[in-house]
C-alpha cells in the first residue's frame, strides 16, 4: 500500500486551532449554560423563599411536629411532592417542599436540552456539517454529553452556593454538606434525564419522538414514585429514578447509597448512546419506523385543518393530561380534608396560596389542584404560541402565504385552535375532577367544578396573547416572552406563599389576580379584564404580524 | 398588439436598516414571456421576489400582479400565481403526496392528471415521508406543486437548486411547455446556462439595482465582441486601434475585445494576413462577468 503524504498548497497560511475535537462540546455548553444558570437561579430563589417561609410558619419544633403528623396522611400532597419523611425537622420540611419539584423541573429542562442537541440538530441538517469536521459520530456524541455535563455542573455549582447560603441563615441553619447534597440531588435528576434523552435520541429517528418518549419515561417515573408514596407498594420507589432521589434524602437522614443507581443510569445511558451513535446512519434511528405510507388526505384541505392534523397527537396528550391531573387530585380530596382540617399551619399555607381559610377545606384543596391545572394549561399556551412562531421561523408558513391565504386568516385559524384547546382543557379538568371526586360526598357540585375549570383558562389565554403580541413585534422573542410572563407570575405566587412580598410586586403576577376556585367563587370581573387585555394584545400582535416582514430563525 | 403586463413594479425599494436590499425597481413582465433574473449572492433577487409576493414589506414603491397591488390585496394577487422557493421547507411527518395534496387544495385548483405526469417526469416517489427526502427531492415537491396548478404566473427562485442534470432537463422542458401554454415565468437564477436557454429577456441585478434589462441579443450589442487571431508573422500593434481592449499577445496568437465599430480592427488585421480569425459574441457568463469585475462585487452582507 502506498501512503500519500499530505501536500500543503504553496503560499497557503493555515491557522491551526486548538483542540478541534472538542469544538462541539464547547458549542453545546455555549448554547446551554444560560438556561442552566436561569433554572439554577430559579431553584435557588425558590429554596430561599421556601426556607424563610417555613421558618415563619413553623417557628418551633412543636409546630413542625404537629404539621408532620397532619401532612403525613395527605395522599394528594404526597402524590405531588413525595412522601412526607422527617417533617419534624426544618431540613426535612424544606426537603419535602422543594426537592421533588426542583428535580422534576430540572429533568424536564434536561430532557428537552439533551434531545435538542443530540437529535434536533440532526433533524435540522446541521449535524452533518459538524460531522464532516475532525470528529466521528461517537466523538460528537461524547462532545454533546460533555457540554451538557458542563452545563449541569454549572447548575449544581450555582444551586450549591444558593443552598449553602440559605443554610447559613441563622434561623434556617442547615449545614453546608447537606446543602451541597441537595444541589447534587437536583443535578442528578438533570443528569439522569439528559442521559435518557441522549439514549432516546439514538433509538428514535426524530427529536419529537425522542423527547416524547423521554417525557413518557419521566411521567411513568413520577407515577411510580407517587404510587410508592401513597400506597403500601413502597418498593416501587426502588425501581424509579425519581424514587431513588427521594430516598437519597439529601438534607436529613441521608442515604448515600441512592446516589449509586442514578450514577449507574447516567453512565449506562450515556455509554449506550455513544455506542449507538456510531452504529446507525445519519438521519435514522436504531429503531426504524416506516418512512412511507399510502396518502391519507383527511384534514389536509386548508391551513387550519392541516394545523389540526399536524398537532392532533400532542393536543390529545395535553388534553388527556389535564383530565388525569384533575381526576387524580380530586380523588384524594376527602383524604386531604381529613388530614388537614383543624391545622393552624395548614390554614396559614392555604391562606397565603389560595387566599382562603380552611373553613371550606375541600374547596381550598381543590383550589390548589386547579392552580396546578391552570399552570399546566399556561405551559400548553406558551408551547402553542411557540409552535406558531416555529411555522414562520422554519419557513413552512410561506407555503400557505404565497397562496390565496391571508396572514390574518392563517394566524386567526391557528389562534382559534389554541383558544379552543385551552377552553376544552379547563372543561376537561373540571370533568376529570368531578369523576375523581366521585361519591366522596363533600358537597362540591359539578357546576362549581365547571366554574373552576373555566376560571383556570383566562391566565392561559393571557399567556397566549402575550406570545401573539411578541410574535407581532419581536417575533424572535415570542416563546421567551410567553414563558417570562408565566415564569415570573408563578415565581411571585410561590414566593408570596412563603415570604412577605410588597403588594406592587405581587400585582405584577398574572396569577395573583386569579381566584383559585373552587376555594372561593371565581372573580368573573377580574377574569373579564384579563381576557379583555388578552384580546387587545392579540389584536395588536395580529395587526403588526400582518404588516411586518416574515422573519426566519 | 402589446402583450398584457403580468408583473409591474414601480420604484420598488426595500432597505434593511442602512443596508439596501432593493433599490427603485421599475420592471414590467409581459404575458407569455420568461424573464430571467440574474445576480450574484446578496444582489437582491430573493428580496425582489419576497417583496413582490407580499412576504416582506417594501420600504417604498409598489408591485402589481395582473394589475392587483400585492401589498394591499395580497390574497387576490396570489390567485393566479404559483411560487417555487429556492429552499423547500415542509412538514416532516407528511408524505410527498399528502404535501402535494395540501398545497394544491390551499392554492384552489390543480390539474391532477398533469400532477401525476409531473411526478413521473421528475421521477419522484410521493409515498415517502418528507423528512426522508433529499434536498433535490424536496425541491421536486415545490416544482410539481407549482407547475400542477397551471398558474398564469410562475415565480421561481433558483428552482433547480439541488436537482441533478437529468432533472434540470426535465425542468427546462416544463418551462418551455409552460411558455407554450401562454404562462408567464419569472425565473431567478445564477445558473447562466439555464437562463440563456430559457429566457426571452434577462434582468441583471447589482447591489439591489437593476443594471441591465433586455434580450440577450440587445445585451450583446452593448458589450464587446471577443476576437482571436493567429498570424504567421509578428502580430500587428492593436493596442491603439479604436475599440480594442483586453489585448493578450502570445507569439503569433492574439485575443482581444472589440467594442463599437469593427472596421478599424478588420483593416489592421487584414493587412497582416491572419492564418485564423475567429470572432464571437459574448456569452451570458462573459456579459455577467464584465458587469461584475473581479473587484466590483456587491456588499457581502446584503440580505437577499
Amino acid at each position: 500500500m502506498t501512503t500519500i503524504a499530505a501536500v500543503r498548497p504553496s503560499g497557503s497560511a493555515l491557522t491551526p486551532f486548538r483542540s478541534p475535537g472538542t469544538v462541539i462540546g464547547r458549542l453545546v455548553f455555549r448554547r446551554t449554560w444560560r438556561s442552566a444558570a436561569i433554572w439554577a437561579v430559579i431553584f435557588g430563589g425558590y429554596t430561599v423563599a421556601k426556607a424563610l417561609g417555613i421558618v415563619d410558619i413553623y417557628p418551633n419544633a412543636a409546630a413542625l411536629h404537629t404539621a408532620a403528623v397532619q401532612l403525613a396522611s395527605d395522599p394528594g400532597l404526597n402524590t405531588l411532592v413525595g412522601a412526607p419523611r422527617y417533617l419534624d425537622s426544618l431540613a426535612g420540611m424544606l426537603q419535602w417542599n422543594i426537592a421533588s419539584i426542583m428535580v422534576t423541573l430540572g429533568a424536564i429542562w434536561a430532557l428537552l436540552t439533551s434531545t435538542k442537541h443530540l437529535r434536533g440538530e440532526e433533524d435540522a441538517g446541521r449535524w452533518e456539517i459538524l460531522l464532516t469536521g475532525q470528529t466521528t459520530a461517537r466523538g460528537a456524541a461524547v462532545n454533546v454529553l460533555a457540554g451538557l455535563f458542563a452545563s449541569t455542573l454549572l447548575l449544581f455549582a450555582i444551586d450549591g452556593v444558593f443552598f449553602v447560603a440559605t443554610g447559613s441563615v441563622k434561623t434556617v441553619h442547615i449545614d453546608p454538606g447537606p446543602a451541597v447534597l441537595l444541589a447534587l440531588d437536583v443535578a442528578l435528576g438533570c443528569g439522569m434525564f439528559a442521559a435518557i434523552g441522549a439514549l432516546m435520541s439514538q433509538l428514535l429517528p426524530s427529536r419529537g419522538r425522542a423527547a416524547g418518549l423521554t417525557a413518557g419515561v419521566l411521567g411513568v417515573s413520577f407515577a411510580l414514585r407517587s404510587m410508592g408514596d401513597i400506597t403500601s407498594a413502597s418498593w416501587l420507589l426502588n425501581v424509579t429514578p425519581l424514587g431513588w432521589l427521594e430516598q437519597f434524602s439529601p438534607l436529613t437522614h441521608t442515604s448515600s447509597f441512592w446516589i449509586l443507581p442514578p450514577l449507574a443510569l447516567i453512565l449506562a445511558c450515556g455509554s449506550l448512546s455513544v455506542f449507538l451513535a456510531g452504529r446507525r446512519d445519519l438521519g435514522s434511528g436504531v429503531i426504524t419506523v416506516s418512512d412511507s405510507s399510502r396518502p391519507h388526505t383527511r384534514l389536509l384541505n386548508s391551513p387550519l385543518a392541516a394545523a389540526v392534523r399536524l398537532t392532533r397527537t400532542s393536543t390529545v396528550v395535553w388534553l388527556a393530561a389535564f383530565t388525569v391531573v384533575g381526576g387524580l387530585y380530586a380523588s384524594f380530596t376527602n383524604a386531604a380534608v381529613s388530614s388537614l382540617a383543624g391545622s393552624a399551619s395548614a390554614q396559614q399555607i392555604f391562606q397565603h396560596l389560595v387566599h382562603t381559610s380552611t373553613a371550606v377545606f375541600a374547596g381550598a384543596y381543590l383550589g390548589l389542584a386547579f392552580f396546578i391545572l391552570l399552570t399546566l394549561i399556561c405551559v400548553y399556551a406558551a408551547n402553542a404560541v411557540g409552535a406558531i412562531r416555529d411555522e414562520e421561523a422554519s419557513g413552512r408558513v410561506d407555503n400557505f402565504l404565497v397562496q390565496p391565504v391571508s396572514r390574518l386568516r392563517w394566524l386567526a385559524g391557528r389562534g382559534a385552535l389554541v383558544v379552543l384547546v385551552i377552553v376544552v382543557s379547563g372543561l376537561l379538568g373540571a370533568i376529570g375532577s368531578w369523576v375523581g371526586l366521585g361519591s366522596q360526598g363533600n358537597g362540591i357540585s359539578f357546576t362549581t367544578l365547571l366554574q373552576a375549570g373555566v376560571n383556570a383558562t383566562p391566565p392561559a389565554l393571557f399567556i397566549f396573547a402575550v406570545g401573539i403580541f411578541a410574535l407581532g413585534f419581536w417575533p424572535r422573542r415570542t416563546i421567551i416572552a410567553a414563558y417570562a410572563v408565566l415564569g415570573w407570575s408563578f415565581l411571585v405566587v410561590m414566593l408570596s406563599s412563603g415570604i412577605s412580598i410588597p403588594t406592587w410586586i405581587q400585582d405584577t403576577s398574572l396569577l395573583h389576580h386569579i381566584v383559585f376556585a373552587p376555594a372561593a367563587p371565581p372573580d368573573w370581573g377580574a377574569n373579564a379584564v384579563i381576557i379583555g387585555i388578552a384580546v387587545v394584545l392579540c389584536a395588536a400582535g395580529a395587526v403588526r404580524f400582518n404588516r411586518r416582514d416574515l422573519q426566519g430563525e | 398588439m402589446t402583450p398584457a403586463i403580468v408583473l409591474h413594479t414601480e420604484g420598488l425599494t426595500k432597505h434593511y436598516g442602512s443596508v439596501v436590499g432593493l433599490e427603485s425597481l421599475n420592471l414590467d413582465v409581459h404575458q407569455g414571456e420568461v424573464l430571467g433574473y440574474l445576480g450574484p449572492n446578496g444582489a437582491g433577487k430573493t428580496t425582489t421576489i419576497r417583496t413582490i409576493l407580499g412576504l416582506i414589506r417594501p420600504t417604498a414603491g409598489s408591485a402589481e400582479i395582473f394589475g392587483i397591488n400585492t401589498q394591499t390585496d395580497t390574497v387576490e394577487s396570489h390567485k393566479r400565481v404559483a411560487y417555487v422557493p429556492g429552499e423547500a421547507t415542509f412538514w416532516p411527518s407528511l408524505t410527498g403526496m399528502e404535501t402535494l395534496h395540501l398545497l394544491g387544495r390551499v392554492h384552489g385548483s390543480v390539474d391532477v392528471a398533469f400532477r401525476d405526469e409531473l411526478i413521473k417526469r421528475f421521477d419522484f416517489d410521493p409515498s415517502r415521508k418528507v423528512r426522508t427526502y433529499s434536498k433535490g427531492n424536496r425541491q421536486k415537491i415545490n416544482l410539481i406543486a407549482a407547475l400542477a396548478t397551471r398558474a398564469d404566473f410562475l415565480v421561481m427562485d433558483e428552482p433547480t437548486s439541488g436537482l441533478d442534470p437529468i432533472m434540470e432537463q426535465a425542468f427546462r422542458h416544463s418551462i418551455v411547455e409552460a411558455k407554450g401554454r401562454g404562462q408567464t415565468v419569472f425565473l431567478s437564477s445564477h445558473i447562466l446556462e439555464e437562463l440563456e436557454a430559457l429566457c426571452d429577456r434577462i434582468g441583471i441585478l447589482r447591489a439591489g439595482k437593476l443594471v441591465e434589462l433586455g434580450t440577450l441579443t440587445e445585451m450583446r450589442h452593448l458589450s464587446a465582441l471577443t476576437v482571436e487571431a493567429t498570424f504567421g508573422e509578428p502580430p500587428p500593434a492593436l493596442e491603439h486601434v479604436a475599440g480594442v481592449s483586453n489585448l493578450h499577445v502570445e507569439g503569433g496568437h492574439v485575443t482581444f475585445n472589440v467594442r463599437g465599430a469593427v472596421d478599424p480592427v478588420l483593416r489592421v488585421v487584414a493587412d497582416h494576413h491572419p492564418i485564423t480569425f475567429l470572432s464571437r459574441q459574448p456569452s451570458l457568463e462573459e456579459l455577467f462577468l464584465s458587469l461584475y469585475g473581479a473587484s466590483d462585487g456587491v456588499p457581502a452582507d446584503s440580505p437577499q
